[in-house]
């Protein structure tokens, strides 16, 4: 027993990192992969979302995975609501989103809808801290979420289907099924998901007089307009053409539409104030690699389409709803890219990559007839080098140039070492230290009124030392991760008030972010029993250092807003037999709304404590296996606020059946 | 020893029972002060933050108490407080984004009714003891209500029928007599005059674009302020402009235009007299320019120069005491942050500087 307590005090103060295998979540066998480090990861600070966690969170969106399975923040508006993430303290539009190689961010906002990313058809979900970011992209200050697919040519034929009923008129449906030989393999997903998310809610901030007592009554409401429906498909091709070369094709297409709820102090006419939403994207990459001897050569074609409208209606006496603003954004985005690598030895490599992209956007609002069309031509190059220097340290130094509409930006360089500390628990310590840049989105340069053609890069110096461990006893699994960072951020692009009374982007601010960042997955196996631990922590002091220029300014020396001091994310998960109960607790600290960092009772964000549990059996028949689960969010039933003024709903139920098919090869 | 893994698994779970307290954004003593005098500065907050509040001055001890509404009454104002107007003790308080209106008691300030469903409620007129109007930026029709009850009794259409721009939305009135006068500002370059006995559309006039604010003076003729819109709008952009209307003709008496196109002017305000304008203008491109400016009515010509320049403040909105002419004006910084005020003599010499909330953007003066 004394042993069980060491256990877990060891697990709940330590952290993970490495990707668990565990593929099926209604296979009792957790398997974690201590793999051999890569020459490419000196320096590098990244973690992949355990698949656990993926699994565990199949229906739902990349924002509430990396809200459950990771601490990075992530700022939601509700329940299907718009969701951002901001890693480092950095704003949402220094994280970068690639799937399969390319990115998905809004070429025009700069930021991506996480509540509209689907990760039933993610293979692999990883991110990258800060400046390690630059293996994939450049612009990421705050570093980047990649999402990618691959194949597994041992499989004949997989299929899986999960049907979710829930609570708030929930239905999900999430079909995949792969087919192949060892030569060609194809995944296809179908997904819907739609929710009238109608859910009643006691509202303290619209309150009726009793008159009879004159006590407050606060209404209980049901939270209108809020009702989302996404759904689509993704496509996956894999084919091996010869020993060398082998070929993939990825589809994603997805339509969304949803109604987006008022806040709730909003007691205006129901017929006004009405907020939808439309999106429709399509994201298309081709890529051919070749490995020839010491010779790796890999182009990808890529291609991104979105177009989403905005209507705010009102109601109009006599001519019924009338929209008061009708927007729409669309854009093209074409992809090129070829990446070479040349191995001298086992010990050391080059890297070389090239990159065009060309992007076509249009904004236009019919009722103001505001809006802008814009075409970007970005070109960008990458050159690196790793070595293993020693038995134990190895290094990698790289360089990016890129040319945005033919403007030079200046060269973003990256150093960064990994040495061997001790060999037995694969301890490392690594360190890196980069300048990056990231350019203004389109909106920023040119929204009307307020865009500004004139704005700079942002700049970043970005460092950081981590300590990254692995080890494994008879019964005990373990990988660590131990960061501190530092960012300093200048000619930071922000959205700020005119003299002509619109809003105008400018270079303004310099912010120094610092912190620590601390990970542990943990596997302990008794028997037929498997307990699993996973916590993350972030500690993120993020501070305006030079304010906005204007009088009076509080902002300086402030943590910027909504950014929360700590984030703790926990997971506990376990196994008895084919039952698996899976816990997540996720933890923000007391987040500011305001540059100067007021703290009022009224607009108070208090700690945010979240509560999530499920329950699951299944079921082995032959060759297929049934999966029931019991999902209930916000176990506590608690009354919270996530974001100001934001209905939030109340312990909620949803089910999922599973069902799943699986040959391999012989 | 199965069994101890998971009672302990599960005590685990449990000990991490949440503790957020929503409640104590409403449990908590309540303020139950009676006040005097003073002026109550409405802050607007974020648009979609839900963080507008109510803030009020004691001008004679140079107190200020912010928060006001919530700290009376636990609840929060809403989301971006347009304007406040006082009729007899009760305070009405336009909530533009949360399409309400709260009625205050002026004493205690304590909520003693609402009226509710509106669309995007802007500025409130009292007509009568009966009877008020309310202006609207979406519903393309200004509410009459009774504002004993808080019930709506009526609509003015103010339809033009016009699907480009989302014509009219109206903002300030002003009433001479038994017209009302209504400013259309975004992308519109009205000015509606209403017949508050039949509550009827009677007549518009054409002003230079995008009125913001207007006045009426002594000799009962009224003064429009328009910012001339942006830079490449579609619906054009000239340089702002001061006309002068004869209501007795409902005619443009004189226009007085900016010089630098640059110069965004708001804020129209009139002193007790009813003689002198103030506004305020900021420049983008010559700050130096940025100020509160002066403007006699006799004036055939607007002045050059600021009697209070705005240095590195960004001035947003503005108010002359009624009693005492003093001037008050509000900088609403990055509209991140709490707002100050500034209090002028009508010498301009300074008097006073105080903290209120988000966006200041309104004045509301409480008399004897």
């Amino acid at each position: 027993m004394k042993k069980i307590y060491i256990n877990l005090i060891l697990c709940l103060i330590s952290v993970d990192l490495s990707a668990q295998i565990s593929k099926d979540t209604l296979s009792i066998e957790v398997i974690p992969v201590f793999g051999k480090r890569s020459l490419d990861d000196a320096g590098i600070h990244k973690i992949s979302i355990d698949t656990l966690i993926i699994q565990q969170n199949i229906n739902t969106s990349l924002s509430d995975i990396l809200s459950k399975g990771s601490s990075v923040f992530v700022k939601s508006e509700g329940r299907g609501a718009y969701s951002t993430v901001s890693i480092r303290g950095a704003s949402a539009s220094n994280t970068e989103v690639l799937w399969n190689g390319i990115s998905i961010k809004s070429p025009m906002l700069g930021v991506a809808d996480f509540s509209l990313i689907p990760t039933f058809a993610a293979d692999n979900i990883s991110l990258f801290y800060g400046g390690s970011s630059l293996q994939n992209s450049s612009g990421a200050l705050g570093g980047s979420v990649n999402i990618e697919n691959y194949a597994d040519f041992g499989n004949r034929f997989t299929l899986s289907f999960i049907q979710g009923i829930g609570s708030y008129g929930t239905f999900q449906d999430f079909l995949r099924f792969g087919i192949g030989n060892r030569k060609f393999q194809t995944k296809i997903g179908i997904f819907y998901n739609f929710s009238e998310n109608d859910f009643k809610f006691r509202n303290k901030n619209n309150a009726e007089i009793d008159t009879a007592t004159g006590n407050y009554i606060y209404p209980t409401q049901k939270n209108n307009h809020a009702d989302y429906l996404i759904f689509g498909s993704t496509q996956e091709f894999y084919m091996k053409i010869g020993k060398k070369t082998n070929l993939s094709i990825n589809n994603w297409i997805q339509r969304s539409k949803r109604s987006l709820p008022r806040l709730n102090t909003f007691e205006g006419n129901d017929y006004s104030n009405i907020n939808l939403q439309n999106d429709f994207s399509e994201r298309l990459t081709a890529e051919i690699s070749r490995i020839n001897g010491k010779i790796s050569i890999k182009y990808r074609i890529g291609i991104s389409v979105e177009n989403s409208s905005y209507k705010l209606q009102n109601f109009v006496s006599g001519q019924g709803l009338q929209n008061a603003v009708y927007s729409t954004d669309t854009y093209f985005v074409w992809y090129h890219k070829i990446q070479t690598e040349y191995r001298f030895s086992t010990k050391s490599k080059l890297k070389a990559d090239a990159e065009i992209n060309y992007y076509q956007a249009l904004t236009y609002d019919s009722i103001k007839r505001t809006g802008y069309s814009e075409n970007r031509i970005e070109k960008l190059f990458f050159i690196s080098y790793s070595r293993q220097i020693t038995e134990k340290l190895s290094g990698s130094v790289l360089l990016r140039q890129n040319f945005v509409d033919n403007t030079y930006i200046l060269p973003i360089p990256y150093l960064g070492i990994d040495f061997l500390l001790v060999k037995k628990m694969q301890l490392f310590v690594k360190g890196s230290v980069t300048r990056n840049y990231h350019s203004p989105y389109l909106n920023e340069m040119f929204w009307q009124p307020g865009g500004n053609p004139k704005l700079k890069p942002e700049k970043g110096i970005l460092t950081e030392v981590s300590l990254n461990g692995e080890f494994a006893a008879k019964k005990l699994k373990n990988s660590i991760s131990f960061a501190c960072f530092y960012s300093d951020i200048s000619d930071r692009i922000l959205w700020l008030p005119s003299a002509g009374g619109w809003w105008e982007a400018r270079n303004i601010t310099k912010v120094i972010s610092k912190g620590i960042e601390f990970q542990n997955n943990t596997t302990i196996t008794f028997s037929k029993t498997i307990l699993r631990l996973i916590l993350n922590y972030s500690f993120t002091k993020s501070v305006n250092i030079t304010g906005f220029g204007i009088a009076n300014d509080e902002s300086i020396g402030k943590q910027l807003p909504y950014t929360p001091l700590h984030s703790i994310n926990t997971i506990i998960e376990i196994k008895y037999k084919k039952w698996t109960v899976y816990y997540t607790n996720t933890f923000y600290s007391e987040r500011f709304t305001t540059s100067s960092n007021d703290l009022t009772r009224r607009d108070r964000l208090y700690p945010y404590i979240m509560n999530n549990v499920s329950f699951g059996k299944s079921i082995n028949l032959k060759k297929v296996e049934i999966g029931l689960q019991v999902k209930v969010e916000n176990l506590f039933n608690e009354e919270y606020r996530s974001v100001l003024q934001r209905p939030m709903p109340g312990r909620n139920y949803l089910l999922l059946i599973s069902l799943k098919f699986q040959k391999q090869s012989e | 020893m199965k069994n101890n893994y998971f009672s302990l698994s599960f005590l685990t779970i449990f000990l991490a029972v949440s503790c957020m307290n929503d409640d104590s954004a409403q449990d908590f003593q309540k303020n139950l002060k009676h006040h005097g005098i003073g002026v109550f500065i409405v802050n607007e907050g974020n648009f979609m933050y839900g963080n507008a509040s109510l803030s009020f001055y004691d001008a004679r001890n140079k107190t200020v108490e912010n928060d006001i509404f919530y700290n009376t009454n636990g609840l929060p104002l809403g989301d971006v407080a347009q304007s406040m107007v006082i009729v007899d003790s009760t305070a009405f308080v336009v909530i533009n984004n949360s399409g309400k209106i709260y009625m205050l008691n002026l004493n205690t300030f304590k909520y003693i009714g609402k009226i509710t469903g509106l669309t995007s409620p802007r500025y409130f007129l009292p007509i009568s003891s009966t009877k008020a109007y309310i202006s609207d930026l979406y519903a393309k029709s200004i509410s009459v209500i009774n504002p004993k009850t808080g019930f709506k009794i009526g609509s003015i259409d103010v339809n033009n029928n016009n699907l480009q721009f989302y014509q009219h939305p109206t903002e300030h009135m002003v009433i001479s007599g038994k017209y009302v006068y209504v400013n259309c500002h975004s992308f519109d370059d009205k000015i509606l005059k209403i017949d508050s006995e039949t509550d009827k559309l009677t007549d518009s006039l054409t002003v230079t674009k995008q009125p913001n604010s207007m006045v009426l003076d002594k000799n009962d003729k009224l003064w429009v302020l328009s910012d001339g819109g942006f830079p490449e709008s579609p619906y054009g952009q000239v340089n702002a402009a001061i006309s002068l209307v004869d209501l007795s003709t409902f005619s443009t008496e004189k226009t007085m235009v900016f010089t630098d196109s640059h110069s965004t002017p708001k804020s129209l305000y009139i002193n007790k007299s009813k003689d002198t304008l103030y506004y305020i203008i900021n420049n983008s491109v010559s700050p130096n320019i940025s100020g509160v400016y002066r403007l006699a009515i006799d004036e055939n010509s607007l002045p050059q120069q600021a009697i209070i320049p705005s240095d590195n403040h960004l001035f947003y909105s503005l108010a002359i005491d009624p009693e005492n002419s003093d001037i008050y004006v509000a900088d609403a910084k990055n509209y991140m942050q709490r707002g100050d005020i500034y209090r002028f003599s009508p010498n301009c010499t300074p008097i006073d500087t105080f903290q209120v909330g988000i966006i200041p953007g309104g004045f509301c003066f409480k008399a004897k």
